[in-house]
C-alpha cells in the first residue's frame, strides 16, 4: 500500500524540486479516491516551511494552506488551524492561469476563485479541484 | 499481470476520466501501444492532438503545462489550427459548454 500523500508531504516533496502538479495529483488521487475516508488525516499536519524559502516556494506553501482550507469546507471536514498562519498570506495577486496577463483573464480570477484562495491573494479560478470521481457527466441538451 | 503488484491501489487503473470521453468527444483517437499478461491488458495511447483538444476542454491549472507543451510539440501556431484540431474531437456542444471559444482566443490573441 502506498505512504499516505498527505499535504505535508506534497510541500516536502516541492521543496526537493518536484513538479507541484505530480505530488499534488497524487494528493488529489487519494483525496478524491483511494483515501478518501481518511481525508482528514491527509490534510491534518502542518505543512514545513523554512525560514530562508525562495519567493517560488513560498507561493505554493500558501496555495498548500489555501487547499487545505478549501476542501475541508467543500468536504465537510475539520480545518486544521495551521492553515490560518499569517505565513500563508501573499504580498501580491497571484494569477495563476494561461494568460493570466490579460485583464480579461484576471477579472475573471477575481470573480470565480474560491474565497479561501482570494482572501489569501492566489486567483485560480473555481477548476482547480475538479473531481473527476464526482463527475456526472455535461448536461445533455437533446434527448 | 496486476496481481504481481502488491502494493497497487483498488483504483489503480484510472478508469474514471472515461466518462469525459465517452460524453463529450466525437471519438478516441488511440494507438496500440503494447500488450501485457499474454494479451490479457491492451495498453492504447491518445494522440497528442486527442490529448490537446480533452486538455483544452479540462483547462484547470494541473493542465496549463500541458497545453502548452503540446502545442509546442504540434507547433500550434494560430488560433485556427488549435481550433481545427479541437472540431476533429470535441463535440459542439461540449465546446460550448467549456467555452472552447475563449480560451483559444486567450491563448492565441
Amino acid at each position: 500500500m502506498a505512504p499516505l500523500q498527505t499535504m505535508k508531504r506534497v510541500y516536502a516533496e516541492i521543496l526537493k524540486g518536484e513538479e507541484p502538479w505530480i505530488s499534488l495529483g497524487n494528493f488529489m488521487h487519494q483525496f478524491f479516491g483511494s483515501r478518501k475516508h481518511l481525508r482528514a488525516e491527509l490534510v491534518s499536519d502542518a505543512i514545513r516551511v523554512p525560514k530562508r524559502c525562495s519567493f517560488e516556494q513560498h507561493k505554493w506553501a500558501v496555495f498548500c494552506a489555501a487547499s487545505v482550507e478549501y476542501l475541508c469546507k467543500e468536504y465537510a471536514i475539520p480545518c486544521p488551524n495551521w492553515v490560518h498562519g499569517s505565513v500563508y498570506i501573499l504580498a501580491d495577486p497571484w494569477y495563476y492561469d494561461l494568460c493570466a496577463d490579460l485583464p480579461e483573464v484576471q477579472e475573471e480570477l477575481r470573480q470565480t476563485t474560491p474565497e479561501e484562495f482570494t482572501r489569501r491573494n492566489i486567483f485560480c479560478g473555481s477548476r482547480t479541484f475538479d473531481n473527476k470521481y464526482e463527475k456526472k457527466g455535461r448536461p445533455r441538451t437533446a434527448a | 499481470m496486476a496481481h504481481k503488484h502488491k502494493n497497487l491501489e483498488d483504483d489503480w487503473l484510472n478508469d474514471e476520466a472515461a466518462i469525459y470521453y465517452y460524453d463529450d468527444t466525437r471519438y478516441a483517437e488511440v494507438t496500440f501501444w503494447r500488450s501485457f499478461g499474454n494479451n490479457i491488458l491492451h495498453v492504447y495511447l491518445p494522440t497528442l492532438e486527442y490529448m490537446f483538444a480533452t486538455k483544452i476542454a479540462a483547462y484547470r491549472p494541473k493542465d496549463m503545462k500541458d497545453i502548452q507543451s503540446i502545442i509546442h510539440d504540434l507547433q500550434i501556431q494560430t488560433r485556427e489550427q488549435a481550433q481545427a484540431i479541437v472540431d476533429t474531437f470535441l463535440l459542439p456542444d461540449a465546446q460550448e459548454f467549456y467555452e472552447v471559444d475563449k480560451r483559444l482566443r486567450r491563448l492565441f490573441h
